[in-house]
């Protein structure tokens, strides 16, 4: 083929092998050590991990995305700490007015009693009165 | 103790360079045989063309000088790595390496063709070219990433 003999055939593409082989590692090499991936996706160092642009720009987006939702989240938050605090207030006031019932209950427990007794004492002298009066009509 | 911190850089990577480790073993092997025995090429004649350009004592020398080069650099780079050739070393010792067994295979196939020798021969050796191959990109790949990163230690 080409009047080349079998041995000359098999060391060209041996060689042309070799050649294009050093070209390609050479090219492979020089962008390992600069830090471009193959294809040439640009690289940089992220928390000590090497990842490409893309990757970097899927991250960038989804703290993104998680900032916004903190932001709506500590407003929910903030909503719901103002309505345990008013729910708090409205709690001690019930309590405060239940505690003022109490009072006022024990209070008019003792003017009963009170009551009572001079009801009481009101029978007694009335009792007296009637036996007397029925002493003198006889 | 140096044969210990040799035998740890080696086995460090061997991952990477498994194939030049390897590759190691059929040009000692290949080496020892024909140095051993001056009359391999009369056996078959699957050796008639290769004994025509070379005798088996020059073929064992020189895939002997190659095995000897390729372990040495191999030892070196993986120990001694401020030495920066080391991978050029590889590079050129894969492509002798390459070259080698790419005659070899040649020989082996216009012996089938002209000679009948054996067709399996030639199948066998030029697996060992493709090896080599992928050892010479390697040590290529070695190559540069040492020029590049010794550039930029001097340009810092």
């Amino acid at each position: 083929m080409l009047g080349m003999s079998a041995e000359s055939i098999g060391t060209f593409l041996t060689g042309l092998g070799l050649a294009i082989i050093a070209i390609l590692g050479g090219k492979a090499g020089k962008e390992k050590v600069t830090g471009r991936q193959p294809g040439g996706a640009p690289v940089m160092e992220v928390a000590g991990a090497i990842v490409s642009d893309k990757a970097v720009e899927r991250m960038v987006k989804s703290l993104d995305e998680f900032s916004s939702a903190a932001i709506l989240m500590t407003a929910a938050i903030e909503r719901d700490v103002d309505a345990k605090k008013a729910l708090t207030r409205a709690m001690e006031k019930h309590s405060q007015d239940l505690k003022d019932n109490t009072e006022a209950c024990v209070e008019m427990g003792r003017s009963i009693d009170k009551v009572d007794a001079h009801i009481g004492k009101l029978a007694t002298e009335m009792e007296i009165q009637r036996a007397i009066s029925d002493r003198g009509g006889k | 103790m140096i044969v210990v911190r040799l035998a740890r850089g080696a086995w460090e990577h061997a991952g990477v360079r498994i194939t030049e480790w390897i590759g190691a073993y059929p040009l000692y092997a290949m080496g020892a045989v024909l140095w051993h025995d001056w009359n391999v090429f009369g056996i078959s004649p699957s050796f008639t063309v290769i004994n025509s350009w070379a005798s088996e004592a020059h073929w064992a020398v020189g895939f002997l000088l190659v095995a000897n080069i390729r372990l040495i650099a191999l030892f070196v780079n993986g120990y001694f790595r401020s030495f920066r050739h080391s991978p050029t070393i590889r590079f050129v010792a894969s492509c002798a390496a390459g070259l080698s067994w790419s005659a070899f295979s040649s020989a082996f196939f216009i012996s089938w063709l002209d000679n009948g020798g054996s067709p399996t021969a030639w199948v066998a050796y030029s697996t060992l070219v493709i090896i080599e191959l992928r050892n010479a990109y390697v040590s290529r790949v070695d190559m540069a990433v040492t020029r590049e990163a010794s550039h930029a230690r001097n340009v810092g």
